[in-house]
């Protein structure tokens, strides 16, 4: 789930404004949100800078369109997260992603050094990124943005054990891109 | 690595992370070339729209009558209704009750229709539409009637 915002901040006002058309408003909520947003995004894509600016300037265009809906339920970080994380996942399904195979697991390379626990960040993320684009979505989604694997399968139109198959399959690459297995 | 050091280092993956570029500029040019008017806001329905609307909720009404009247084989009607009379409350505007309840839903809807009907005329008394349809009102109202006797 996405991080929480500094505590003691109010959104609520902007939300109501932009709901009503003011544009400045939602100005505030886009630097207030964006970095969260375009973390996400960013490991979804699989560290495609480009890419995730992409999803995450389209995600700030559907959350202006459909701003009527939002019906102050949850908080609104949570509701645009949501929301962008099902942009990413739609621009998955549009690629016509491979849930089988993107790349071959023998092209990982491997890696001779130290095992996952010394691996430097930048270098775990380049891992994430030559994922296959589900897998890597199941991973990211799971393990390091906290889904349930109910709510995976439910986004990404398969089954549950079909996120868990991703999922396993998805560690065993990684960890073979880092040199641990 | 066991599973929860693995678990520890992918969620501290979970960090915010500014775009390179500010987006900003880009969404709302966006935003202008989808969209160029207050996309959220509630735009107030304008009197004409009203009596628009009336005139659907008449129109719905009529539509449901008439499938009764299907199923019922019943005779046409001819309406005495004239658009003078229609004007005024008439004792079709009164609130009526058939007896079988196979009607009951027809007959108030319909007094609901003559009712919104009369208030659209108050607003817009020259207006040949309302008029019509508030005949056609009084028209299926009577029909309703001849279908009550039939059905016994």
């Amino acid at each position: 789930m996405p991080p929480a915002l500094a505590a003691g901040h109010n959104d609520t006002d902007d939300v109501r404004a932009a709901a009503a058309g003011d544009r400045q408003a939602f100005q505030r909520l886009y630097r207030l949100h964006a970095g969260r947003i375009h973390g996400a995004m960013l490991r979804l894509s699989g560290y495609d800078h480009a890419r995730a600016e992409d999803l995450t300037q389209d995600a700030f265009v559907r959350a202006w369109q459909k701003l009527d809906s939002f019906r102050e339920q949850s908080a609104f970080g949570t509701w645009l997260y949501r929301l962008a994380v099902n942009v990413a996942l739609m621009d998955i399904r549009a690629r016509g992603a491979d849930p089988v195979g993107y790349i071959d697991e023998d092209s990982v390379p491997e890696h001779g050094e130290t095992p996952f626990c010394a691996a430097e960040r930048q270098e775990l993320e380049r891992a994430i990124g030559k994922l296959p684009p589900r897998a890597r979505a199941v991973l990211v989604l799971h393990d390091v943005e906290g889904w349930r694997h109910e709510e995976i399968a439910s986004e990404l139109e398969m089954a549950v054990g079909s996120s868990k198959a991703q999922l396993h399959r998805a560690r065993g690459l990684l960890r073979k891109a880092l040199g641990e297995v | 690595m066991n599973e929860f050091e693995w678990l520890r280092q992918m969620r501290d993956l979970n960090q915010p992370a500014a775009p390179r570029n500010d987006l900003w500029a880009r969404i709302e040019a966006e935003l202008d070339a989808a969209d160029p008017a207050q996309p959220a806001a509630v735009t107030p329905i304008r009197p004409a729209r009203r009596h628009q609307a009336w005139a659907v909720a008449a129109s719905l009404a009529a539509m449901f009558v008439l499938a009764c009247g299907i199923v019922w084989h019943a005779q046409p009607i001819q309406s005495n209704v004239t658009p003078a009379l229609a004007a005024m409350p008439s004792s079709h505007a009164l609130p009526w009750k058939p007896s079988d309840p196979r009607l009951a839903g027809a007959a108030v809807e319909l007094d609901a229709a003559r009712m919104e009907l009369q208030q659209a005329i108050q607003q817009a008394p020259d207006s040949p539409a309302l008029q019509r349809l508030l005949q056609r009102t009084d028209a299926q109202q009577a029909m309703l009637r001849e279908l009550e006797k039939h059905a016994g």
